[in-house]
């Protein structure tokens, strides 16, 4: 068993979402069977073999360091959940990470 | 066996582009909240990231100065956690794959400071906390804004050479003029990386972050504390946990960060959104051919070019501008004055010029607002025996503080040494006359006697006399008594 | 009607844009209460737009003048509902076109509103969508196939002559065959994907959904080629795909791979593609067997690299900027639970389940064993297809193991869904082009498509062979009753 609820548990944290104990179980257990699937990955031959991370033989996309309009204040919060003057409002953050 | 102290710094410089590292927005700072936001750095569902090309290059630039091996594929990476300042919930920046690294900074007391790594990444928001009301405000001017982030290895040993690193990595960042490495915008900050070990041969002991440093200063008293908190933890037994402390500067202290809720893991993967890159051997020789002449060859330059004295050197080449200002003034003088002058020149900059740069907490000489040309003029005061060294410091000051040239504030405050022999000599004839005392004593080989005279001479003529003719017209007349 | 007959009738004056509006409202009206292919839709601003078009007139620079395109909600519109089928975005109105839009609104498309899909694109049959399901025209009873069911389903009730969908893993090429479409999913790169709320960044590509190989590569010309908001966009020049539809496939070489009848093919889907190559035979095509060793490790190393990406794509949906934020309820509520609790509420099943399948994968201790791995074989996967490419010019194989399945048949079990996707999802991985066609139907009267695929940036042979099969045939000429 490569993932238990506890499991689910953690990563639900990691991932900001709130997982109901029922949850917990039924993905616990549907993530095993997935997971047990694509452990026949590791049959596959890969010593030498690099990464693939992008597709495309592209490299050196670049864009000029050139000024260009920005959003009005009002269309930038125009979406916002909630909002106090110009600013987007969230509850107070305890955890003073920089 | 003593403990020996193990430092590693590890600095973010905002870099001075026009726009952010991947929009448009502009990077300008202290503009009205939320103005200078786009779909793409406001992270909107949809939006992809493109490299401004001057961020790449300055980043280049800065790796080749600080001696690192540009990387040959260069690549970024999503660092994943949530905070509301960070929009798209992830910061694009570099994990194993970053632009430069194992470069070094010397730094005056001779010590080499080896980079670790240079890397490009992208700012986060600002957030204002109202505690009181239980509500956080978040302003995205800031997210996007380039970042380089420079590495050291934990080669620093005490907090001075973690201050002196500081000041020479600012030195050279100011030569290339990426950034206006300002602690108080900023634009450059700094975490410290600290921990004490057993004998310089012994393993590494248990490092402690420090964050929220504001100055040099601040780092270099950061250190000093918890390194006095450690040594002491240390003594009576106790173990040093791993963690992040902040720096209270009011208090004087580190301070432990309440427990988190949530550990970090990043889950660092390749930015998908983003192609690798590369810079071609010959472009990496051509950006180095342009960097201009660094502080460490600019000092050894005008130790030999200005028969300076090393210590002078660095002094003068530490900040570019000052250099500049410096070269200016040596220029002005002409074939004959040579050394001397230049000299001269060096010790008004290294001693008045920053004395009062310090005492107006200016961290640039032009800021001065007393030009290299005012300089030179004031030198040429004193060569010219209008006024005297001593009076020329106070003319400094009054010219910095009216903003008047020199040569104005002699005239308007009259305070033109008199050169005017026949006057001197009127007046040395009277201190003849009103000091028989020293006069004896002067023929009978007391020579401090002559100097008492000049004082004389000189509280005669309200200390307008330019001394060195007083001295001679005294003993002239002196002599053919 | 198709494009080109839309394009006709304009060029000889026998219509104008709000009569085609017109007919296909109509079309909306009657049928979709029974298909359910539409996220959004608003008829007023379908006759506003035909207005405008008309008072400006036609004019060369603008080959869609007057076409209604129906865009996937996946696809952000300027002021319009963008929600990717899912309540974390419900009321979300993005302030800016993705660039495709862009280029079909230069070009003088009507847009006739936002399809239905899986949420996020998560899913092969359009039935996790916050809206309900869409439904097969060609039966009720069945899925589309997703997660552009909506896009495809449009098209094939005739409610619209063209779609946007988006291709991660057979996204659009699967429903295309499950509804008796043509579908696309260009190359890697070919298309930009500014605005494109992506589901797995190095996968993702936008492509038509069409009734015809001639139109796909009609609404391909507009919107292929560089962009200088994507990155990972190619700066190559698009070349004139309608010129390649004219030229003849005498001598093209057709490779069959071997692995792709051994995955649990239906013996009716494979009875359709032996036809299919027998007719390309006749066409002057040559068919051999190829191989694509690799293909048994195509659904795992989807499912790692694509949960991984996607599950940091969608961290942004926090609550902070836009979308759904959970009310606090009694008091005030910490920025945590803020965090937690809008996601939980906002994201449906399948998605909470990619996000922590994806979360898991990268998670410090694991990121070796499994995305690290992933990511060599699919550069093992890639190669399979460069190797290929070097023996045949392109690939035929179906696009789906089976007909279209029942509404739930495949609910419970995430596993048996992700399998369906094992013929189109190499594809994906390789960042090959790949077109659906239909290629036949069931006795019973249900779609079976056939893929064609072809090396990098090669979407004018796709063209020319789809375009010569469908000469011959008239599968896509065929209509459900409805």
């Amino acid at each position: 068993m490569a993932i238990s609820p506890k499991d689910v548990e953690t990563l639900a944290r990691l991932a900001r979402i709130q997982l109901s104990d029922e949850e917990l179980r039924r993905f616990a257990g549907q993530l095993d069977e997935i997971l047990s699937y694509v452990e026949k990955l590791k049959a596959a031959k890969t010593e030498g073999i690099p990464p693939t991370s992008h597709v495309l033989p592209l490299s050196n996309v670049f864009r000029e360091d050139k000024l260009q309009p920005s959003l009005p204040t009002d269309e930038v919060l125009a979406n916002a959940p909630l909002r106090e003057g110009p600013f987007f409002k969230v509850p107070r953050v305890i955890d003073p990470t920089g | 066996m003593a403990t020996v102290t193990v430092i590693g710094l590890e600095v973010h410089l905002q870099l001075k582009t026009a726009s952010k590292i991947f929009c448009g927005c502009s990077t300008a700072f202290g503009a009205p909240p939320n103005t200078q936001v786009c779909p793409v750095c406001l992270g909107l569902p949809g939006v992809l990231p493109v490299l401004n090309r001057q961020v790449f290059l300055s980043g280049v630039r800065v790796s080749l100065a600080l001696g690192c091996g540009i990387q040959p594929r260069i690549v970024f990476h999503r660092k994943n956690y949530f905070y509301p300042d960070l929009p798209k919930g992830y910061q694009i920046s570099q994990y194993d794959l970053p632009l430069g690294m194992n470069g070094f900074v010397e730094i005056p007391s001779g010590k080499k400071i080896r980079i670790l790594r240079v890397h490009m990444e992208e700012d986060a928001g600002k957030l204002i906390h109202r505690p009181e009301e239980g509500s956080s405000l978040v302003d995205l001017n800031r997210a996007g804004v380039p970042l380089l982030e420079i590495v050291t290895e934990p080669d620093l040993e005490s907090p001075e050479q973690a201050h002196e690193y500081l000041k020479t990595l600012k030195g050279i960042l100011g030569y290339l003029d990426v950034s206006d490495c300002d602690m108080e915008k900023g634009s450059l900050r700094c975490d410290a990386n600290v921990s004490l070990k057993e004998g310089a041969a012994a393993e590494l002991g248990t490092k402690v972050e420090i964050k929220n440093l504001n100055s040099f200063r601040a780092v270099a008293r950061a250190l000093t504390y918890e390194i006095q908190r450690q040594g002491k933890m240390l003594q009576e037994g106790e173990k040093v946990s791993q963690e992040t402390r902040l720096w209270d500067d009011a208090k004087g202290i580190t301070l432990g960060m309440r427990g988190k809720e949530y550990a970090h893991d990043y889950r660092y993967f390749p930015e998908p959104d983003l192609v690798p890159f590369a810079v071609a051997a010959d472009g990496i020789e051509e950006a180095r051919a342009s960097l201009p002449e660094l502080p460490a060859q600019r000092a050894e330059r005008f130790a030999r070019q200005y028969g300076l004295p090393r210590p002078d050197a660095v002094g003068l080449t530490a900040s570019r501008s000052t250099a500049d200002y410096y070269e200016v003034c040596a220029g002005r003088f002409p074939a004959g004055k040579g050394q001397a002058g230049q000299k001269a020149i060096a010790n008004w900059i290294l001693g008045d010029l920053a004395r009062e740069m310090n005492e107006r907490n200016l961290d640039s000489i032009e800021k001065l607002k007393f030009g290299p040309e005012r300089l030179v003029e004031l030198v040429d005061l004193i060569d010219s025996g209008k006024i005297s060294g001593k009076m020329a410091k106070e003319v400094l000051v009054e010219s910095i503080q009216s903003g008047q040239a020199p040569g104005a504030v002699v005239q308007s405050k009259g305070l033109s040494q008199v050169s005017d022999k026949e006057a001197i000599r009127a007046a040395a004839r009277a201190v003849i006359q009103e000091q028989p005392k020293a006069v004896e004593d002067f023929k009978q080989g007391k020579n401090p006697a002559l100097m008492f005279m000049v004082g004389q001479l000189m509280k005669k003529m309200k200390g307008a006399a330019n001394p060195g003719l007083s001295q001679e017209v005294l003993k002239e007349l002196l002599e053919n008594r | 009607m198709t494009l080109r007959q839309i394009q006709e009738l304009y060029r000889q004056k026998k219509a104008t844009p709000s009569e085609i509006a017109e007919t296909f409202l109509r079309h909306i009206q009657q049928r979709e209460p029974k298909i359910h292919a539409f996220a959004w839709f608003d008829a007023g601003q379908v006759r506003e737009q035909a207005k405008e078009l008309e008072k400006a007139g036609p004019s060369g620079g603008r080959p869609l003048w007057g076409i209604p395109v129906l865009v996937k909600d996946n696809i952000c519109v300027r002021g319009t509902p963008t929600t990717c089928a899912s309540k974390i975005l419900s009321g979300f109105r993005p302030p800016y076109d993705a660039t495709v839009v862009e280029r079909l609104k230069k070009a003088g498309a009507i847009l006739l509103g936002m399809a239905n899909m899986d949420e996020f694109a998560f899913g092969s049959s359009c039935e996790h969508s916050c809206y309900g399901p869409t439904r097969n025209p060609w039966d009720v009873s069945r899925v589309p196939g997703g997660s552009s069911g909506g896009s495809a389903a449009a098209v094939a009730a005739r409610m619209a002559p063209a779609a946007l969908g988006s291709d991660t893993g057979g996204s659009i090429r699967q429903p295309a065959s499950f509804c008796g479409v043509v579908g696309l999913k260009p190359t890697y790169g070919r298309i930009s994907r500014y605005g494109l709320i992506a589901f797995a960044s190095s996968l993702d590509q936008i492509g038509p959904i069409t009734r015809t190989v001639e139109d796909a590569a009609l609404l391909a010309q507009v919107m292929a080629g560089r962009d200088p908001r994507d990155s990972t966009c190619a700066d190559l020049p698009v070349p004139d795909y309608a010129q390649s539809l004219q030229q003849p496939i005498h001598g093209l070489r057709l490779g069959f791979p071997k692995e792709y009848v051994s995955e649990g093919v239906d013996p009716q889907v494979r009875k359709a593609i032996e036809e299919a190559l027998n007719l390309f035979r006749k066409l002057g095509a040559t068919v051999r067997e190829v191989s694509l060793p690799h293909t048994e490790y195509a659904v795992p190393t989807y499912y790692i690299v694509a949960t991984a990406e996607a599950s940091s794509n969608l961290a942004r949906f926090d609550g902070v900027r836009f979308g759904h934020r959970a009310k606090s309820g009694s008091g005030s509520q910490t920025l945590q639970e803020m965090y937690t609790r809008s996601r939980e509420e906002g994201f449906g099943p399948e998605a909470k389940r990619r996000i922590t399948l994806g979360t898991f994968v990268l998670s410090s201790g694991y990121y070796d064993a499994y995305y690290a791995q992933a990511l060599k074989v699919r550069t093992l996967i890639q190669q399979d297809f460069n190797r290929a490419f070097e023996q045949v010019d392109c690939l035929v194989t179906p696009t789906a193991p089976t007909p279209p399945f029942r509404l739930g048949e495949k609910l419970e079990d995430p596993l048996t869904m992700y399998l369906s996707d094992i013929l189109t999802i190499s594809i994906n991985l390789a960042g090959v082009p790949a077109l659906s066609l239909p290629c036949g139907f069931t006795p019973s009267g249900l779609p079976v498509g056939m893929q064609l695929i072809a090396k990098p940036f090669a979407e004018e042979l796709l063209f020319r062979a789809g375009q010569a099969y469908q000469g011959a045939t008239d599968w896509h000429q065929r209509e459900p009753k409805l």
